[in-house]
């Protein structure tokens, strides 16, 4: 019966053939095809003769392929299909109503649905590819929500269910699904969180992270504090951070929005200028129950990432004296300790309701265990949250997480207890040995850390009429992180051990209010006026204990410590700001808005009073006009204008000094020169375009071309030496200008009955330059980066040798400029194909490219004297003692009494295969299971990069002498890390 | 009627507006002030209790900077041989050929500067704090005064130019002029309190400040009140911060990780060898440096044995130093007798042995500037003394694996620290080393 069961099921998943085919049911469905839903409610209803049955399908239009998570509303009733695209909506009122069907990316469908008693009414619903759509709905800051069409400024949507992907993560999810966001992982390890940059970098010295809102509820943005020792050398470390994003499943996100620049995010206010992501996680849809049941099977392995070239651009030749019996040039001689990373993830997640009451409910937990021997990651996580409208007009929502994840990091940056440095150096490492059993040692370093995150917040909405809504949220996140690094005694490089032991809590408070009053003015013209308040108070707390010394072997804490170190850092900024927007609707085609903010932040310097930052936007849907032919089909042209702003840090309006204990006496050294004058930097952004559809909505087009200056600009100003040495002071000094254009491009290829062919293009640069520095001198903010008058932001700067060709020792020129630090170009392409038996394959990959970066682990070789591979083909010749056949370039590099470590900075151009996916859905009736989805995917299965004389993955990073890395650097370099793996995931969703 | 409409709506935008004025008003109105704890504002440095550890700061400072420079030095003279490992508790690559370049030796000037800053700070704030009558006699305030005139020792010894204050680069003997008023700016307060420690470092520094300005009168009256056993010494600490630790010992020794420096090759380890003098003692062992320095490969590593922990205090000052300055001034006016003697009782004062006696006064030069290299070894004076000897034409030859050449490994030689490239970048005045 089962296998009878599971073959008609097989049957019914075939596609829209076969749903066609079906007879129309006459009196009651078939036994087969009956689910649960049904019977149940036969069961507990009333009786089954006074409703009706409306189930079926939905499906893309010409292949028949089902798409999933597709929303439908029958009256006042909520559905939701499955992997199959199967809906159904039992013990229906007999009647005459309204369904309506909605999906990203697709064309809403509205249609009449009569139920009478004891039928059912079956369906197949086929939607267009709709890529663009103008009464699509997104969030714009104001209350509720706005139309496609009404909005100036660019905004993306990613909507989770219509990916052919599974995303493993939120920085996975984001990466290369909109123009002009950058997702950068940082680390090939576990746990390390990703540098998310829309149109790059607005500040110069400020977090360049975007803000994240959560269900309307600011959550923490930024890095927790890195895993390293209070005191000495911060790379003690496996020098990754942590991202709270890491702690959202993004099995539970329904969509995500990307605003990406000050001309969108005006009215998020002082902290917005980076650009705001908001996501929304998926909501109870289902009248009755619906239980979703998904397991992620991956396995990672590390590709190779040694050097493939010498300095001078010919393919590496390594000669046999060059050999280590330990490892390979292809894994920087890292091969002993890689292995195979296994990831096992579950979720289960329930959601449904009644009319008035929906609900949510998921919960997931995973094991990782990363390519590094140490690496291993646990998570679990509960979502849930609640929909209540207990009256027509009034809404309420709560959603809550948890999050709680236990890491264990491999000691693997640039430190001289690194396990990649050590092996990269060899005989010449801080073993002096080659010898795994040597290098193994620091593998008894302990990096653990413990994170937990909750977030809750709720929504209350009131909408007495169709004129006027009102909506209050408030919200908390409490983020918190507990760490521990662990030197042992006798331990290598802490002979006598060492210990810290860190606990950090973050918590971010939001209220939250608006309402809008919408109203008729003159015959066509309609106003919507909205005003609000916001107040975000953010708290953290970070506390590290610390101890050097242990009185012998075995598990120690900090108490065993003969010497000790206790730090604490409290920093609480608060901002509040309201705002006023009105939006000019004419004739429903023409639209142009108008909005201020107000600003105030404990952050400001004391003479600094409320900031505003004031906004306009206009669209023109100029497809409506009479005029436009229906063949050139939908055009919307926009265009915008506003300011945001980047609050200074806590402290860097006071002039403060540090203590720090000297024989047993606290001694005063200079901290922040302060400046009472300090405030946000403001940044004005004009951005125009378009958005099109044609060929029957097939082809997409979305095009921006922005503009957008800082001035204001917070700059580090240096400050001299001999006059105090006090640490660089922020001070509004300066003005950087970036310009891009975005284009995106999306297109069905074919739709055939059988065989479905999709692409997408995306294009996005990003130039920046600073204008001005108001008069202060060019700075450095570390890792060769520079802000110059005229240069990028910033500039890699540094030595060069001026005469590389010459066969003559290596002159060296100072300030030479390589190049920007973030990429100038980023090119996207994505492709899949609907085949037979409800197969879709999808490739997806990603090239960025016009940067540059310093390369830690070649830089200290080079100034060492090791052997590096990328000098092998030249030592041929050096230690034949033909100095005189050497280029100087190549003696700069190879030669450690001539080298300088600018001489390792690389391009970081690279492409690669984000994504390739075969998945199938199956309709099932096994066990109560009602649709299955297979996915198999390869992630990074592709690497091509630019600079083959290195072993540098672009996309990783190493800021090693400051407290954060990775994701808040603010230059990027690159430093012991692995490069990112490439990962095989199988993954299997039950619906039922 | 469009008169009526145009009222109402003017008086409801009124309205709007009017509330959207008071909401702002309450908006600016409200209190955005919000004091985190941590650092310490700068008006608490202000209150007596404050005082000591802003003492303390500049004492800090210059031994964060002399811990640089003592260690760079000794590379650059060939006190000690570079065994290639830079980055973290090394040694960069310029250095290991004998050249102090801005690009490599930025820490040495800013660390010192910001020594010097404080020191003009802290006398100044401890002056209006105590007011003249209690600076003039506090045991703080004479300790604020040695530090900052040690740190003017030591920039006017080190450093190639002097800049005060963002001001225009100066030539490096000023700052030993405003040691040498501070120095006696300190005996005055020192003695005042009775602290004969700080007398006697004060005399003492104000004698090297004085050989350093060729007063050799004054020189020679100061170091003579300077008992030959007493010694003032750059405090280290094993704190938790490793950075505090006496970084010639840190960067090469059994006790970490780091493998940066090798007696090797170097004419002081030829001289232990003969000679088992304590003050420039070493260690051999089978092992080799922690990076490669071309021109050998991988170096053997010997490490120092003068500086045993790492909480040992390096010498600012010493008795034995003012019985050499004695000595020299004896061997400036010829009195070669005299000098030996000096010499000879320093060295019975150590358990070294007697020197060879000098024939002529050129091998007594020569002897004087290698007992000068041996009592002073890792004090960061050596770049000093041979900067002022070959300032003077002083007789004397230095031995090749001190000098650029094929037995030292020198491609070159700095006299001097550069002004960093922090401080090129900030002061407007050009001061880029001449």
């Amino acid at each position: 019966m089962l296998i009878r069961r599971f073959a008609a099921a097989l049957c019914l998943a075939a596609g829209p053939t076969v749903m066609h085919a079906l007879p129309a049911p006459s009196s009651g469905p078939p036994v087969e095809h009956v689910d649960r839903e049904r019977l149940r409610s036969a069961v507990l209803s009333s009786p089954p003769q006074q409703t009706g049955m409306v189930r079926g399908r939905v499906v893309v239009v010409g292949t028949g392929a089902p798409i999933g998570s597709v929303q439908l509303q029958l009256g006042t009733r909520g559905a939701q299909t499955n992997d199959v695209g199967a809906f159904t909506f039992a013990n229906v009122e007999a009647g005459t109503y309204t369904l309506d069907v909605r999906m990203i990316g697709y064309e809403r469908v509205s249609r009449s649905v009569t139920v009478t008693l004891g039928k059912t009414v079956e369906l197949t619903i086929e939607l267009k590819r709709m890529a663009l759509s103008l009464d699509q709905v997104i969030v714009t800051g104001t209350v509720g929500t706005a139309r496609r069409r009404e909005v100036g400024n660019s905004i993306s949507q990613i909507d989770v269910a219509s990916l052919p992907e599974v995303p493993t993560s939120v920085d996975n999810l984001l990466q290369g699904k909109a123009t002009g966001l950058t997702v950068t992982a940082n680390s090939g390890g576990v746990g390390g969180g990703a540098s998310i940059r829309l149109r790059g970098n607005v500040s110069a010295t400020q977090n360049n992270q975007p803000l994240i809102y959560i269900d309307g509820v600011r959550v923490k943005n930024d890095g927790f504090p890195k895993n390293t020792f209070p005191a000495g050398y911060s790379g003690n470390s496996d020098n990754t951070v942590y991202s709270p994003l890491n702690d959202i499943d993004p099995g539970d996100i329904e969509r995500v929005e990307v605003i990406k620049g000050p001309a969108a995010t005006t009215l998020y206010g002082t902290e917005a200028a980076s650009g705001v992501i908001q996501i929304f996680t998926k909501r109870g849809q289902t009248r009755g129950r619906r239980w979703t049941f998904q397991t992620d099977q991956s396995a990672s392995t590390t590709p190779k990432y040694g050097p493939t070239q010498g300095f001078e651009g010919d393919p590496l030749v390594i000669p046999d004296k060059e050999i280590n019996p330990f490892g390979t040039v292809d894994y920087l001689y890292l091969d002993p300790w890689l292995r195979t990373g296994y990831k096992n993830k579950y979720t289960l997640a329930l959601d449904g309701g009644r009319d008035d009451v929906k609900y949510f409910i998921s919960a997931s937990s995973s094991r990782e265990t990363g390519v590094l021997p140490l690496d291993k990651a646990e998570q679990t996580s509960i979502r849930g949250n609640l929909t209540v409208t207990p009256r027509k007009d009034v809404t309420v929502e709560w959603n809550s997480s948890f999050s709680t994840n236990s890491l264990t990091k491999t000691p693997a940056g640039g430190t001289a207890a690194g396990l990649t440095l050590n092996a990269s150096r060899r005989n010449l490492n801080y073993f002096g040995s080659p010898d795994p059993a040597q290098i193994g040692r620091v593998l008894d370093f302990e990096l653990d850390s413990r994170v937990d995150h909750f977030i809750t917040g709720g929504k209350l909405e009131y909408q007495p009429n169709e004129s006027f809504t009102t909506r209050l949220i408030l919200g908390y996140d409490l983020a918190t992180q507990e760490t521990r690094n662990y030197m042992p005694f006798g331990f290598a490089t802490v002979p006598l051990g060492q210990i810290s032991n860190g606990v950090y809590t973050s918590r971010t408070s939001t209220f939250d209010y608006a309402a809008t009053y919408s109203r008729n003015l003159f015959g066509k013209l309609r106003t919507s006026l909205s005003a609000g308040a916001q107040a975000i108070s953010a708290d953290q707390v970070n506390v590290v204990a610390a101890s050097r010394n242990f009185p012998g072997p075995g598990e120690q804490t900090v108490s065993n410590g003969a010497v000790a170190l206790g730090t604490e850092d409290r920093i609480r900024v608060t901002n509040g700001g309201l705002f006023v927007q009105n939006v000019f609707d004419l004739n429903n085609r023409y639209f142009l808005t108008f909005g201020v903010r107000f600003d105030g932040n404990s952050a400001f310097g004391q003479s600094l009073g409320l900031q505003s930052y004031p906004k306009v936007s206009g669209s023109y849907v100029l497809s409506d006009e009479s005029f436009w032919p229906d063949r050139f089909g939908t055009m919307k042209l926009r265009a915008a204008y506003g300011q945001s702003g980047r609050a200074p840090g806590a402290f860097d309006a006071l002039r403060t000094w540090t203590s720090y204990s000297w024989g047993g006496t606290s001694a005063f050294i200079p901290r922040n020169l302060g400046n009472a004058n300090l405030g946000p930097e403001r940044t004005t952004e004009v951005e125009g375009g378009f958005e099109s559809a044609t060929f029957d909505g097939r082809v997409t087009v979305d095009v921006t071309a922005y503009r957008r200056q800082t001035r204001d600009a917070l700059f580090a100003v240096s400050q001299s030496p001999s006059e105090g040495g006090w640490a660089s002071q922020l001070e509004n000094v300066g003005r950087l200008q970036s310009h891009g254009v975005e284009v995106g491009v999306n297109a069905t290829l074919l739709q055939g009955k059988r065989l479905g062919w999709d692409a997408g293009f995306t294009y996005s640069t990003n130039y920046s330059e600073v204008l001005s520095l108001g008069g202060a001198a060019p700075f450095t903010l570390g890792n060769n980066g520079w802000i110059q008058v005229g240069k990028p932001v910033p500039n890699i700067q540094g030595f060069c040798v001026s005469n590389p060709d010459e066969l003559a020792a290596p002159v060296r020129k100072a300030n030479c400029d390589i190049g920007p630090n973030t990429p100038t170009h980023t090119i996207g392409a994505n492709t899949s194909f609907t085949l037979p038996w409800a197969l879709t394959f999808s490739t997806r990959g990603e090239y960025q490219g016009g940067h540059f970066a310093y390369s830690l682990l070649d830089g200290e070789a080079m100034v060492r004297g090791i052997r590096w591979p990328s000098c092998f083909n030249a030592y041929a010749q050096l230690d034949a003692g033909n100095l005189a056949a050497v280029p100087a370039g190549i003696r700069g590099k190879c030669i450690s009494s001539l080298a300088i470590r600018d001489y390792a900075i690389f391009p970081l151009d690279f492409f690669r295969l984000r994504d390739i996916t075969l998945r199938r859905s199956f309709a099932l009736n096994v066990g109560g299971v009602t649709s299955a989805l297979v996915s198999l995917s390869g992630q990074n299965v592709l690497w091509w990069k630019k600079a083959k004389n290195t072993a540098i993955d672009a996309e990783t990073s190493g800021g090693f002498t400051t407290g954060n890395t990775g994701m808040t650097q603010q230059v990027r370099s690159v430093g012991g890390s692995i490069p990112i793996p490439r990962t095989f995931l199988m993954s299997v969703r039950l619906t039922f | 009627m469009t008169t009526t409409y145009t009222v109402r709506t003017a008086g409801r935008l009124a309205r709007r507006g009017f509330a959207l004025v008071a909401v702002l008003g309450g908006l600016s109105g409200c209190d955005f002030t919000v004091t985190n704890p941590g650092p310490t504002q700068d008006a608490f440095l202000s209150d007596s209790l404050s005082l000591t550890a802003q003492v303390a700061g500049v004492g800090y400072t210059l031994g964060d900077g002399m811990n640089y420079l003592v260690l760079h030095s000794a590379v650059a003279t060939r006190e000690l041989f570079p065994t290639g490992q830079s980055g973290q508790f090394g040694v960069e690559p310029r250095n290991w050929v004998g050249l102090l370049v801005t690009e490599e030796q930025g820490t040495p000037w800013n660390l010192l500067s910001r020594a010097r800053w404080l020191g003009d700070q802290a006398v100044a704030r401890l002056q209006t704090v105590m007011g003249p009558a209690v600076f003039a006699r506090h045991p703080q305030a004479a300790q604020a005064l040695l530090w900052r005139a040690f740190t003017y020792r030591v920039l006017g010894e080190a450093m190639c130019v002097s800049i005060i204050d963002g001001g225009p680069a100066t030539p490096a003997r000023d700052n030993l002029v405003r040691a040498e008023s501070t120095f006696t700016a300190a005996i005055t307060v020192a003695s005042a309190a009775n602290n004969m420690t700080l007398v006697n470092a004060a005399y003492a520094g104000r004698a090297q400040v004085r050989v350093a300005l060729a007063d050799w009168t004054g020189a020679v009256a100061d170091a003579g009140r300077v008992p030959t056993t007493f010694a003032y010494k750059m405090p280290y600490f094993a704190n938790i911060d490793e950075f505090g630790y006496n970084r010639t010992m840190w960067s090469s020794t059994s006790q970490s990780f780091f493998k940066a420096t090798s007696a090797w090759n170097t004419w002081y380890a030829q001289y232990y060898d003969a000679s088992k003098d304590p003050r420039v003692a070493y260690t051999t062992t089978a092992l080799k440096g922690s990076g490669a320095f071309p021109p050998v490969g991988a170096v053997n590593w010997w490490p120092q044995a003068k500086y045993d922990v790492r909480t040992a205090g390096v010498n600012l000052a010493s008795g034995r130093e003012a019985r050499l300055i004695e000595a020299e001034a004896a061997l400036r006016s010829g009195n070669i007798a005299s000098a030996m003697t000096t010499i000879d009782a320093n060295r019975a004062s150590v358990g070294a042995p007697v020197a060879a006696r000098p024939a002529t006064l050129l091998e007594a030069w020569t002897l004087l500037k290698r007992e000068r290299g041996i009592e002073l070894w890792l004090e960061g004076r050596r770049l000093a003394d041979r900067r002022r000897w070959a300032a003077t034409s002083t007789p004397g030859a230095l031995d090749p694996k001190e000098i650029p050449g094929t037995a030292s490994y020198l491609e070159g030689q700095s006299s001097c620290f550069p002004v960093s490239r922090q401080e090129i970048d900030t002061n407007p005045n050009n001061v880029g080393t001449p």
